[in-house]
This record gives C-alpha cells, sequence and structure tokens, in this order.
C-alpha cells in the first residue's frame, strides 16, 4: 500500500504563484552542517525543493557516494565547500534529476537506489509509486481526494 | 539421450499451448509441454522491475544463454534484422510466455476483419468467419476472465455476456468522454483480462499500474492460471527444454520434437499429435530449421508460405499536456479505446485505426514521472517551482497510441541467419521487414485524429513520434487457409502437410486487424481442441519398444 501521504490539492493559480515568486537562483552554496552528509542533505533540500527531513540520510550518502565513484568527486566538493555556486550545472541538474527519479550514478552504471522514496513520488502526491496498490481499489475513476474539480 | 512421451506434445507454454493444454487435458489427452524458458516466481521478478533502471517490458524477466529472446532497447539483440524498417515487438521465453508482459486488452475482431479481400480489395479472406469464431470467443472471454461491459456494441456481436463487470474507468476516461461529446470519436469501456473483482482465487485490480510489465498482485490474466489447472489434470511441463527440431517420417507425419537442456544433454519429444505453440517467430524459425533432404524448405512448408507475411500493429505513439489535471499515473495502463475507427469504406486505402487511451502518462514515449524533473529543469525550473512543475505537468499528462493494420506481404518474413547461432546452434531469427504504404497512411491519419482529440482537450506541448512504435503483436508467420499451396494450416490449424502437427497462435492470421491479438489466439486454440483430440482419436498409439 502507498505510504500515507498527504494529498494536497494542486491548482494552476497555485503552481503560477509558485513559479513567479521564485527569484533568480543563486542559492547552490551549503556551508552549514556537521559532516559531508548533513550538508549535502541540505544542499540537496535548496535544490530539489523539499525541506532537508524528507530527504533520507542513508540516500543522501548513497548518492554522494555515487558522484564521486563517477569522477564528480571534486565537484561535490565545491558545492559543499560553497565555492561553486553555479545553480544552473550539469552536476547540479544530476544531483536534482538522481533524487527525483531515485537512478543515482555509480561506477557499474545508473542504479536504482531509491524506488518509492524517489522525490517524484512525494512530488506527485496524487498517485503512488508504481507497483503499489491503490488506497482503494477503483479510487483512480475519481479525483484524487482534495482535488479541485477542473 | 532422455525420452519424454505423451499423447500431445506441445512447445510453448504461453496463451495457446497452455489453454490447449488445459483443453485437451479435459478430454482426457495426456499432455506435455517443452518450454524453453524457466518457471517465473512473481516476487522476484517485480523486484527485478522495481530495481531496473531502464523499465521496459522485459525488465523483470531473467535471459538466459539458453533461452534468449529479443529485448525492447536494442533491437539487434537476438533479431538479425533485415531491413529496411526494423522490427520492434519483442517476446519472452518464460513458463507462461508473453502472458506475463502483456497489457490484457481483450478487444475481439470485426465481422469485417474476417473478409479484407472481398470487402476492401487488400490481404486475404480468413477461410472462417466471424460467426464461426464466436462461440470461442465468448468462451475465450470466460476462461481469460474478461472484465466488460456487455451491453456496449463493439462491432462484434456476441453471444454471451463478459463474465465480470467492467474494471473501473480511469477519471481520465471521463474526461476525454467528455470532450469528445458530439464528436465521430466514441470512448468505449475496454474489454480486458483483469479481475474487476476477487475471481477464481485471484484478487481484483488494485490500480498497481505495471501492467506491462508485471502485475504485481496476479490480477492480471496471465498463461500460468492454465498452466496450473492442466498440471493439476495430469499434465507436465518440462521448463529449460527447448525444442531444436521438428523430426517426421517418410509418409508425411511428425514423429518426435528434439529437444535440448541447458547441460547440453537432450532427448526426444514422442506424441501421437504434436502442437507447436511458440509465437510467430519461434515457430516458423523451428520449421524452417527442421528441413532434410525430404523438406529442403523446412518442415510444413511446400507452400513456401512458412516465415513470411511476418505482421505486427505498427503504433502511431502521441503526446501533450491537456489544459487541466487528467490525473494519470493511477489505475490499469488503459481502462478506455477508440474502437470506432477499426471499419469503414477507408480501408480500401489505408489503414483502420483502434486508439488506446492510455492511463500512464507519458511513461511510454518519454520515461513518463522519471524523466519529468530533468526536462524541468532544462526548461529553467529550480527548487520549489521544480517541485511544483512536476507536479502540475505530470497531472495533465495525456497519451494515445493507435494501432495500424499491417497488410500481409511475402517479404516481410522471418528467415534463418546464415551465420549467427543460438546456445543450442539453432540460427537466429533474421527479420525482414518494411512497413508499407497503406499502414504508413494509417500512421498519417492517426497523427491528424490525434491532433483533433488533443485540441478538444486543450491540449498544448503536442508531440507524434516519428516513426512508427512496435505493438508488440506478431503476426501471421503461419498463415491459416483453404488452399495448400497458398496456406501453411487449414483453418482447424492443422499443417496443410502433416496431419499430426498443428500451429497455433497469432501465426495462424492471415490477417491482422487493428484488435490486440490475444483473444483470437485464445478462441482459435479452444476452437481447435476438437480437431486435434479427433486427429488423436484416429492416430494409432505406438507399439512402445518397437
Amino acid at each position: 500500500m502507498t505510504a500515507g501521504k498527504n494529498v494536497t490539492t494542486i491548482t494552476r493559480r497555485r503552481f503560477v504563484a509558485a513559479f513567479t515568486a521564485i527569484p533568480a537562483f543563486g542559492l547552490a552554496c551549503a556551508r552549514q552542517g556537521n559532516d559531508d552528509v548533513a550538508r549535502f542533505r541540505l544542499l540537496s533540500a535548496r535544490l530539489t525543493g523539499f525541506p532537508e527531513e524528507a530527504l533520507d540520510r542513508d540516500l543522501a550518502l548513497g548518492l554522494m557516494e555515487g558522484l564521486r565513484s563517477t569522477g564528480d568527486g571534486p565537484g561535490v566538493e565545491r558545492l559543499l565547500s560553497g565555492t561553486a555556486c553555479d545553480a544552473d550545472s550539469d552536476l547540479v541538474r544530476r544531483i536534482v534529476v538522481a533524487w527525483y527519479s531515485g537512478i543515482y550514478p555509480a561506477a557499474a552504471g545508473p542504479t536504482v537506489r531509491a524506488a518509492d522514496d524517489a522525490l517524484v513520488w512525494r512530488a506527485l502526491d496524487f498517485t503512488k509509486p508504481p507497483g503499489r496498490c491503490s488506497m482503494v481499489p477503483g479510487d483512480w475513476s475519481d479525483p484524487p481526494v482534495g482535488a479541485a474539480t477542473p | 539421450m532422455g525420452e519424454i512421451e505423451a499423447d500431445a506434445v506441445i512447445v510453448g507454454s504461453g496463451f495457446a499451448g497452455a489453454l490447449l493444454a488445459d483443453r485437451l487435458a479435459d478430454m482426457g489427452v495426456g499432455c506435455t509441454i517443452l518450454e524453453a524458458g524457466a518457471r517465473v516466481d512473481r516476487g522476484t521478478a517485480f523486484r527485478s522491475y522495481l530495481g531496473a533502471a531502464v523499465k521496459t517490458p522485459e525488465s523483470p524477466y531473467e535471459r538466459r544463454p539458453d533461452a534468449d529472446f529479443p529485448i525492447s532497447q536494442d533491437s539487434g539483440h537476438w533479431y538479425r534484422q533485415a531491413g529496411p524498417d526494423t522490427f520492434k515487438s519483442t517476446y519472452l521465453k518464460a513458463v507462461g510466455g508473453t502472458s506475463w508482459h502483456w497489457l490484457g486488452t481483450c478487444v475481439r475482431f470485426l465481422p469485417s476483419d474476417f473478409r479484407m479481400r472481398t470487402l476492401y480489395g487488400h490481404g486475404e479472406d480468413w477461410p472462417i468467419g466471424y460467426d464461426e469464431l464466436e462461440p470461442f470467443y465468448t468462451e475465450a472471454e470466460r476462461e481469460l476472465g474478461v472484465a466488460g461491459d456487455s451491453a456496449e456494441d463493439l462491432g462484434s456481436p456476441r453471444s454471451g455476456s463478459f463474465p465480470m463487470p467492467p474494471v473501473p474507468r480511469s477519471y481520465l476516461d471521463r474526461v476525454y468522454e467528455q470532450a469528445l461529446a458530439g464528436t465521430s470519436f466514441q470512448v468505449r469501456v475496454t474489454p480486458q483480462a483483469r479481475n474487476s473483482v476477487n475471481r477464481e482465487g485471484r484478487p481484483a485490480c488494485c490500480g498497481s499500474a505495471t501492467c506491462i510489465p508485471i502485475c504485481p498482485v496476479a490480477a492480471k490474466y496471465d498463461a500460468t492460471v492454465h498452466l496450473e489447472r492442466a498440471a493439476a489434470k495430469g499434465a507436465s511441463l518440462h521448463e529449460r527444454t527447448t525444442a531444436t527440431r521438428v523430426e517426421t517420417d517418410p509418409d508425411g507425419q511428425v514423429s518426435a520434437i528434439r529437444f535440448r537442456r541447458p547441460d547440453g544433454t537432450g532427448g526426444l519429444a514422442r506424441g501421437r499429435i504434436y502442437i507447436l505453440a511458440a509465437n510467430a517467430v519461434e515457430t516458423p524459425r523451428l520449421l524452417l530449421h527442421s528441413g532434410s533432404a525430404r523438406l529442403s524448405g523446412g518442415v510444413a512448408n511446400q507452400s513456401d508460405q512458412v516465415g513470411r507475411n511476418l505482421m505486427d500493429h505498427p503504433v502511431q505513439l502521441s503526446w501533450a499536456v491537456a489544459s487541466e489535471p487528467v490525473w494519470p499515473y493511477r489505475g490499469p495502463i488503459s481502462t478506455s479505446g477508440i474502437e470506432n475507427l477499426r471499419d469503414g469504406s477507408f480501408r480500401r486505402n489505408r489503414s483502420s485505426l483502434r486508439i488506446q487511451v492510455s492511463n500512464d502518462g507519458w511513461n511510454w514515449p518519454t520515461g513518463g514521472a522519471f524523466t519529468l524533473a530533468d526536462m524541468l529543469w532544462r526548461r529553467g525550473l529550480r527548487a520549489v517551482a521544480l517541485r511544483q512543475a512536476i507536479a502540475d505537468h505530470a497531472s495533465r499528462q495525456v497519451q494515445l497510441s493507435a494501432m495500424t493494420e499491417q497488410l500481409p506481404e511475402p517479404q516481410n518474413r522471418v528467415t534463418l541467419d546464415a551465420r549467427d547461432r543460438d546456445f543450442h546452434g539453432v540460427p537466429l531469427p533474421r527479420v525482414h521487414y518494411r512497413v508499407g504504404d497503406y499502414s504508413r497512411r494509417g500512421l498519417a491519419s492517426a497523427r491528424r485524429v490525434h491532433d483533433e482529440i488533443f485540441a478538444r482537450l486543450n491540449a498544448t506541448e503536442i508531440h507524434h513520434a516519428d516513426d512508427f512504435q512496435g505493438a508488440g503483436h506478431i503476426i501471421g508467420t503461419t498463415r491459416m487457409g483453404d488452399d495448400p499451396r497458398r496456406s501453411v494450416v487449414d483453418r482447424n490449424l492443422r499443417c496443410h502437410d502433416h496431419p499430426n502437427l498443428f500451429l497455433v497462435g497469432a501465426g495462424a492470421f492471415p490477417t491482422a486487424s487493428t484488435a490486440n491479438p490475444t483473444l483470437t489466439i485464445a478462441a482459435l486454440a479452444l476452437r481447435a481442441a476438437v480437431p486435434v483430440a479427433e486427429t488423436l482419436s484416429a492416430v494409432p498409439a505406438p507399439l512402445r519398444g518397437a
């Protein structure tokens, strides 16, 4: 069964408002935190738009290790140390995509490290990860709970 | 060497082989099934799917050197593509065959589909008509467990009701229906072999949304249902046992199936009746490889039709973003279709269309939700805006896939590769394939229809795949007909050349229709049971030890 996520209403109005509220991006640096993982989670929270608590520590560690194993160690270090702040860099893109897709870089090739925990399934709070049953069989006939009917 | 003996030797354990084994076992016929692949553990396969970075129809299933098969992400794996187009449909080797990763759609052929030559001047007429097959469609729907709306007219008259009420339609289906009200496009509930209620020990669909490549709860029918039933009635199944040759006697009777196992051992499977149910690539491959001094063109091939007339349903895939949420990524992959474009006088000029309305967003064309962050990041969205854009975009994704009818053409064919062989020394299938103008005009028509439908949804970001997709429907390489000079099997699926050899499956279809083929495969297999049993009763039991 799907995890008990809070189903929220997503409307066009809310989306547009959120989009227009985001300033030009320039906050990829992350200096706080006691260790690399903590700093990487903080960085990832800023990049993904999810709160730090939503980003599993083990997954963060796994992603960091994956990036390091594929040659991105120096780039990650620069991001963590705050010496590189390019929010549009390809490395930042790959970090964001990995969190959302659950597919992490690895020396042996892209690897699924987070199936149900991939952030995309938290972003899509109107459904659940594939392969998991609906909360109520047949609930796909109606709009998600809380959704505004168009 | 080892020996396997039974009244009936069946090669292949997919839809046709499993159904026929069960039906023959009901009649008291001793059956044995040779299956190249291994048994599938559903839980293991599901975990393999979850762990696959690239999710394809084959992701959950283990490929072994002794039972390899084509894969979606590499068209040159297994197939030796001779062009000019690429043949894109794949299949599995496993106990249960490709029924593991089918969608579950169970649409009947239309009466006109059996008379393409007479009505529209293309292809062939079938030697049997819709009326002759209709009772077996009803039986097949009961056997597979098809959920559908019996009152809805899909153009194929019915003598019986569906055994289950329809699977609940998606919210998205209703959005389409409302948007298309008053147009010529009729959105209809899709009959499907997916439990809408708990039935015969399997649960109702719970909306896992992974019908392809695997239903984690077995709500979707697969052939293991009938394999288990047949086994309970005494049928035997030999997994990882690959048929490599059909042996024949000078009098034209098949005398044995030669097989091999992964450890290099092999033997002969002997029966009185032989049934090839491997699929429309593997069955002709086996027949062509079984040539001899007497049968230089292969077994069952006096007509030179074995391997010819390969067909698929070339698909026009289109996708877009609706103006308002349609809430996809919920429920079975498809619960509705547009069925009223499947027939008309236009079939003289171009292919008809069966349009599948999909509930799974952009999964097929782009990888769907898994690739959305990358796509929207590249559009400049960042942080919270990215997160919200992902949710908004995904909630409005729509996808249509139109299956076109491909005509039978003799040059579209499966032959044996002259160089490359498999683990057992059998030549790999060489595929000669071209999507002709008739189907191409159908694909172009589908793009126009999709544009009209998307316009009704006020959709944006409209995409049409540049080239056709494979439907996974492999059809037509051992065609059925009354004339032994132009066909491989007769109307009962018995080989013209070998009275104790039957070929079941979509290979027998003289034409392809636009209906997904499984229900017709099942109906034909059930219809063949009586002729098989009658033939068996006429063949004397062999003298053991002679």
